[in-house]
Parts: structure tokens; sequence; C-alpha cells
């Protein structure tokens, strides 16, 4: 089938155009489309029955063992109505370790936030300033990131040693940074902020390459300095970061563990809410209430993302 | 569309895990293991290092070279990590597993674990510790620890083994010379057979650390508090774990002679300095002359340290006439899992096994010249071991081995020296422990702010509550 066009130099070109489809073709595609839908069925089927069985599944008996006394030698677990999660803040033996290790758990996340602006920081260096060797630094800062959590926090823990510690020796004093309950709580939210910083960088970095230079150069003329420049376009522009670093961050504090078990080994100041449910679930057989504290935490996790993106439309950048 | 796929997968999945939950029809199928060839094959799960795990794998090569009609499936991982695994697969045990005897009172009174009385005869019982064997005696009528009428035996001991004092040599010899001490006052007092009173030791501890571990170098790296309690006829709860007696003044005072070590005589690092390097790391180290071990650390010892040791009874309360030298004994038990009662030749041979690790003259020699334990039979323990007669040991340190044997044939009242099982073995769960000396620690007893009477009885309502939770679990 052929279609005449006026072109702009007042010619008129012959072009093909695209024949209606026939009844055959629109079975043959449908089918085509059907077939693909499988294949791209198949491919995800694997990470679904896993996503089921160790998520959703996993999700489902936490939530029925939390009301329920379940014995994991036996497999037999009775009723318990809402015992386990009155256990968590009443129990003589478990409230005040329980609401510590929120408390612990809401400080310690101080460190994302800290984390964020040191990544911004040292993403506005290596992107504005005239750096030499700036993918070296990269690389650097993103070393712990891709690092193993429970190396890192030996290594942490050898630099604070309440003895021979690099920090207190460089400082020339002898803070016990590992037995205090605050202090250790400040080297976690140092440490994390350190190792955190790397991750948030890249982020960062990412994000400034991504803002089209038109931008500072619009600015440039219009007088604008490097810091209005930052405020008003690199910042506002780079949001979608932050958000994501922010939700994930949180996400993560909130199930912090590693810093809790290796780094302060145990210190009551550090424990975390799944340090709490690792300590009362798997080492001490206490399954319907470590579920019950799952089940808070899964909650409290749901509702701080949930409002997260609520109040995101009110200030992170979309195009 | 869409929804139903999921409904699909998540059905099946749900499925999958009901499925799991059945009774397996082979549980009662008396030949369940048994081969084609005729062979019945039987795992073995443990722990241990890499040279535990290769040592072990020497012996079900040997112990299956013995009895061709068995294979062992031996598996074994990290000490840390074992626990957790153990319980992943309670639904589905192995035939032999490890059993440390602080879990011991859980898995029991489940009924996890199978009972092996009848498959032991007396002389077989005999041969061994009555105090290895004694632990792991149950009655699931009466649901009670220990020996009686009723009760069975639901493990083989794989060891037993006393958590006694150690000393550096080296570092003690260096002392003696830079501080100008009488060397022989000083190793008459470091008795194999005659142990010192908490007064004489604390008079030691200053004398070859008089700067306060100024140098790093402290007099004692920590102290362990079941040492300290038992050995002043103290202990944490009454028979049964039922009361706690952590307000008894003999149980306060044991605690205020360890805080007084620091306070007061500066022979023993802070709580601080003991969290950031603990007493092994400091006695490995040579940051300390004086610290505690068990037998299972020659290995290890054997391996890394430069430097000579050896072992002396705990020190007690010379001031309490019923005092004695009592350090704890820990063990660990070789248990099957009661659900594979009806399948015979299973049984068989993983009893089979558990008495060859358990008895077996061979295995046990190679357990003591790995450094890993005392003997469980007696007569090897008390006669080759403690003199070496088949040249096995030769010079590896520590020479005074006597005090392990002694620390755990010593019960009668009569004895010096003596051990007891830990006190977690008495308890539902270990939690306590760690609740007691966190709370230690968050009222500064271990600083001297509060004394140690008063962090005692601080705590004692809580311990209570701990112990009543225990009790509501054994039902």
């Amino acid at each position: 089938m052929t279609e005449e066009i006026l072109q702009s130099d007042g010619a008129f070109a012959v072009e093909e155009t695209p024949a209606a489809p026939t009844p055959v073709s629109k079975k043959r595609k449908s089918k085509l489309d059907r077939q693909e839908n499988i294949v791209a069925f198949l491919f995800i089927l694997l990470p679904i029955i896993g996503f089921c069985v160790f998520t959703i599944g996993a999700m489902a008996f936490s939530f029925i063992y939390s009301f329920q006394d379940y014995n994991m030698l036996t497999g037999e677990s009775s009723p318990a109505g809402l015992k386990n999660y009155t256990d968590l803040f009443t129990h003589i033996i478990y409230s005040k370790n329980f609401l510590q290790s929120i408390g612990n758990t809401l400080i310690l996340l101080i460190s994302t936030p800290l984390s964020m602006m040191l990544g911004l920081g040292l993403a506005g260096l290596l992107r504005l300033g005239n750096i030499k060797g700036a993918k070296i630094f990269q690389v650097l800062y993103y070393l712990p990131a891709v690092s193993s959590a429970v190396a890192m926090n030996i290594v942490w823990r050898y630099i604070f040693n309440n003895e021979f510690g690099i920090i207190n020796q460089i400082l020339g004093v002898k803070i016990n940074w590992l037995s205090d309950e605050t202090l250790i709580k400040i080297a976690i939210i140092f440490k994390n902020s350190l190792n955190g910083m790397g991750g948030a960088m890249i982020m960062y970095l990412a994000g400034m390459l991504n803002i089209p230079k038109d931008y500072y150069e619009a600015a440039d003329i219009d007088g604008a300095g490097k810091f209005r420049q930052f405020i008003s376009i690199t910042f506002p522009l780079i949001t979608p970061m932050t958000f994501y670093l922010l939700i994930t961050g949180i996400i993560g504090g909130l199930q912090s563990y590693a810093d809790a078990d290796v780094f302060a080994a145990g210190n009551q100041g550090a424990q975390t809410i799944v340090y709490f449910i690792w300590n009362r679930g798997i080492n001490q057989s206490r399954y319907g209430l470590a579920s019950a504290a799952s089940v808070l935490l899964a909650i409290v996790i749901m509702a701080i993302t949930l409002v997260q993106f609520k109040l995101s439309n009110k200030w992170v950048y979309e195009e | 569309m869409k929804k139903g796929i999921f409904c699909v997968v998540l059905a099946g999945a749900m499925a999958l895990g009901m499925t799991a939950c059945g009774e397996d029809p082979a549980l009662n199928d008396p030949n369940a293991g048994v081969g084609a060839d005729g062979k019945v094959t039987i795992q073995f799960f443990g722990w241990g290092d890499t040279a535990e795990q290769e040592n072990y794998q020497t012996l079900c090569n040997q112990f299956m070279e013995e009895n061709e009609d068995i294979i062992v499936v031996y598996d074994a991982e990290n000490a840390s990590t074992y626990m957790t695994t153990l319980k992943n697969r309670a639904n589905n045990l192995p035939d032999l597993f490890y059993m440390p005897d602080y879990d011991f009172l859980e898995w029991v009174a489940n009924g996890t674990l199978m009972d092996m009385s009848p498959y032991l005869t007396d002389e077989e019982i005999s041969q061994i510790w009555p105090e290895a064997i004694g632990e792991y005696y149950f009655d699931m009528n009466t649901m009670k620890l220990g020996k009686s009428a009723d009760a069975g035996i639901y493990g083989l001991p794989k060891d037993l083994g006393p958590f006694t004092l150690v000393y550096n040599k080296t570092l003690l010899d260096a002392k003696i010379e830079q501080y100008g001490l009488d060397s022989d006052a000083i190793y008459a007092q470091l008795s194999a057979t005659d142990p010192m009173t908490w007064s004489e030791f604390t008079a030691l501890l200053k004398q070859v650390d008089p700067d306060g571990g100024a140098d790093n170098v402290y007099g004692i790296s920590h102290y362990e508090l079941e040492a300290a309690v038992y050995s002043n006829d103290a202990d944490f709860f009454n028979e049964g774990a039922v009361t706690q007696t952590i307000t008894d003044p003999n149980f306060y005072d044991a605690v205020q002679f360890i805080v007084d070590l620091t306070t007061e005589h500066n022979v023993m690092p802070s709580a601080d300095d003991q969290v950031s390097t603990n007493g092994y790391q400091r006695f490995k180290g040579q940051g300390c002359i004086f610290s505690f071990m068990g037998p299972w650390d020659c290995a290890e010892f054997w391996k890394t340290v430069n430097f000579d040791y050896d072992v002396v009874p705990v020190p007690y309360n010379g001031a309490n006439p019923n005092a004695q030298s009592t350090a704890w004994v820990g063990s660990m038990g070789y248990c099957m899992p009661s659900k594979i009662k009806n399948q015979t030749k299973k049984v068989e041979a993983a009893i089979k096994l558990a008495k060859y690790l358990c008895m077996n003259e061979d295995a046990q020699r190679k357990f003591y010249e790995l450094g890993q334990q005392v003997p469980n039979l007696i007569t090897m323990a008390t006669g080759e071991y403690v003199n070496d007669t088949q040249n096995i040991l030769g010079e590896k340190n520590p020479p005074s081995r006597s005090v392990w044997v002694d620390t755990i044939n010593g019960t009668s009242a009569t004895d010096k020296i003596g051990g007891k099982v830990r006190a977690r073995y008495y308890t539902y769960s270990s939690d306590w422990y760690n609740a007691l000396t966190e709370h230690f620690g968050n009222v500064d007893m271990w600083d001297g702010a509060v004394s140690a009477k008063t962090a005692c009885e601080g705590f004692a309502t809580t311990f209570q509550a701990y112990l009543d939770t225990y009790q509501a679990d054994l039902g």
C-alpha cells in the first residue's frame, strides 16, 4: 500500500504505509505475545517462588507464631493470644531489654543522615573541585560499601579497642568505647557514617552527572555563585537520590544486627531490635516473643516508609 | 491472570511447607538407612576447627574399617553457629550429634533425645567418669536431672573438662627475677595438690604485679564467677534450680572477692579492659600471669603460644570452713534423636559409634594426644594420661595434668580439690547468666560503685522470675 505525501519543497513523495492488520496476523501476534509472556514468566518464576517461600511465607508464619507459644524442638505450638506482645512491654525479663533495644536502634539511625551529608560533601568535592586522581578516591571511599560487614566490624573493633585501639592512641587518652553504653553508640554512629558515606557519594555523584550543564551556564550568566548554584540547582535536582538513600538507610538501620553482635559483642548499649529478635528467638528459643517483635518491627518499617513516600511529593524533584 | 498466577505460586509454596509437617513413615522402619549392599548409613554432626574435624574424620574412618557394615557420614561446623543449625534441623536431626551440657535440659525435657540406657551395660558405664555420665541422666516422669531409679541416659559424654587456674611460667619467672622474689616460696604455693586460699592467692598476685598492670602485664586476666562462688561453698540456686540463692552471704562474698581484685588490689584489669581484651586473648598475648583454661585449650596453646605454662587448682576461701577448691566442669554429650528409636539398624549403628568415640581406648588416646580432653576412661586418665606412660605427651604443657583429673575425681567432702558442673547446666535456658553479668555491669559493681551484696540483692527478683519461667517451661 502506498501514500502520497506533500514534501516541504512542494513535491509529492511516495511512501509505503503499513498494511492494515489482517485477522490472521493479529492472531499470530497474540500467540507470540502469549509465548513471550510465558518465557518472561518462567524467567521470574524462581525469584517469585523464593519470595513467596522465604519472604511472604516467613512473614506469614512469623505473624501466626507471634500469637502462639511455639516450641521448635517439638514442632508444637499452643495459642498465646496477645501474651507475646504484652510481654515485650511488661514482662520483668524482656520489657527493659526490648525497650532499650528500640531506643538504641533509633539513636543509631543518626548515622544515616550523617553518612548522606558526608557523601554529598565528597561528591560535591569530586564533581566540582578539580581533584587529581578523583577516580581513585571514588574507589577508596566506596570500598567499605562492598566489603563484608562482619570483617569491617572486626577491624573497627580493633580501632576502638579500649586498651590499644588506634583512636585512643592517637588521642592519647583511654576512652572505654567498647564497654560504655553511651560511648559505644557514638563509636557505632561514627563508624557507620564513615562506612556509609562511600555509597552515598556514588549515588550523589551519579545524580550530579545527570544534571544538564545548561542550568549552571544560565546561572553563571545570571551571576549566581557556586554555593547559590548548589543550593538552587544541584540540591533540588538530586533529591531523588536523597530520597532513595533515606529510605534504604532507615530500613537498613532498623534492621541493623552486625553492629550489635560483632562490633559491640552484645554490649547492652548497642543491642538493636533485630539483635533482640535473634537473641530471644534463635538463641533462647522464645520464638513467639521474637516473632511478635518481628511483626512490630515490620509494621514500624512499613509505616515509616509509607510516611516517607507520602511526604516525598513535597520535596522530591520529579521531571 | 496475574492474581491467579500469584495465588497458585503462593499455594504451592504453602503446600510444600505443609507437606514437610507430615510424619515420615520411614521413622518406623527398622531397616531405615540400610542400603542395597546391606550397609547402614548414619549421619554424625559435630563442631570444631579444621584440625578437630580432621581428627574426627580419621576416627570415623577407623570406626568404619572396624565395622564394615556401617557408613558414617560425618559433618561439622563452627562452634558459634552449631546450635542454631541443630535447632533448625530439629525436625530432621542427624543420627548422632554433639549436645553441650548447658543445652541438654531443654532438649531432653522436650523429648527430643533418645534414651540410650537400654543399650549400655553397667560394665561399660563403670569405665567412664561417673561425673561425666552423670550429667546425662534424666527422669522423664519427674522431669529432673541426675541419676535416679527411673532416669534414663540421654547422652554419652564426649568429655568432661575442668576449667582451672593456669599460669604463664615463663612470665612468672621473669617477674620473680624483676622484683627479686623468692622463687621457691612462690612455687611452693603453686602446688598441684594443695590449693591456695583467696588471701594467699591475692598476696601472691600483689607480689608479682606490684604496679597494678602499669607495664601492661596484670597478675590475673579475669576471674571465673563460678570458680569463686563454688569455692566459697555457695551456688546460684538451690537443688533443682527452683529458688535463687544469690542473696546468700557466701555468694556475694565470692563476688566481692572478684571485685576487690580490681578495685582494691589492682591485680586484675578493669571490667572495661576485660571487655576489649578477654582473658583468653590476654593470656595468649602474655598480658597477664594467671588466667583460666580447660583441657580443650591445649590444642590451640600447643600450636600458638611460645611460653611454658602449668595449671593449679582454683583458690578457695580459707575463712570459710566449708569451702574447698572447686572449679566448674563442663561437658559435651553424644546424643541421638528420639525420633529414630524405631529405626533399629540405625540406632544400633549410632550407639556403636557413640560408644566408640566415648569409650574406645584408641579414640580416647587420640583425643588427649591432640590436646582436646582428659580421657573419659578412668583408668586411662589416672594412669597413662597423668603419668604419660605411653610417652605421647612428652614435654607438652601443662605438666600438672593431674590437677584436671583431681578436679574431676574430687567429689567427697574430704577432698581438697573438686569440680562442679557449671550452673547453666541446671537451668532450662542460659539467658539468666548473661542477664546476671549484665546487671553487675549496669550497676557498676565491677568498678566498686556498689557492693556485691547490693548488686546481688538488686537482681534477686529478676533472677527468681527467670527461674520461675524455667520451671514453667519444664512443666
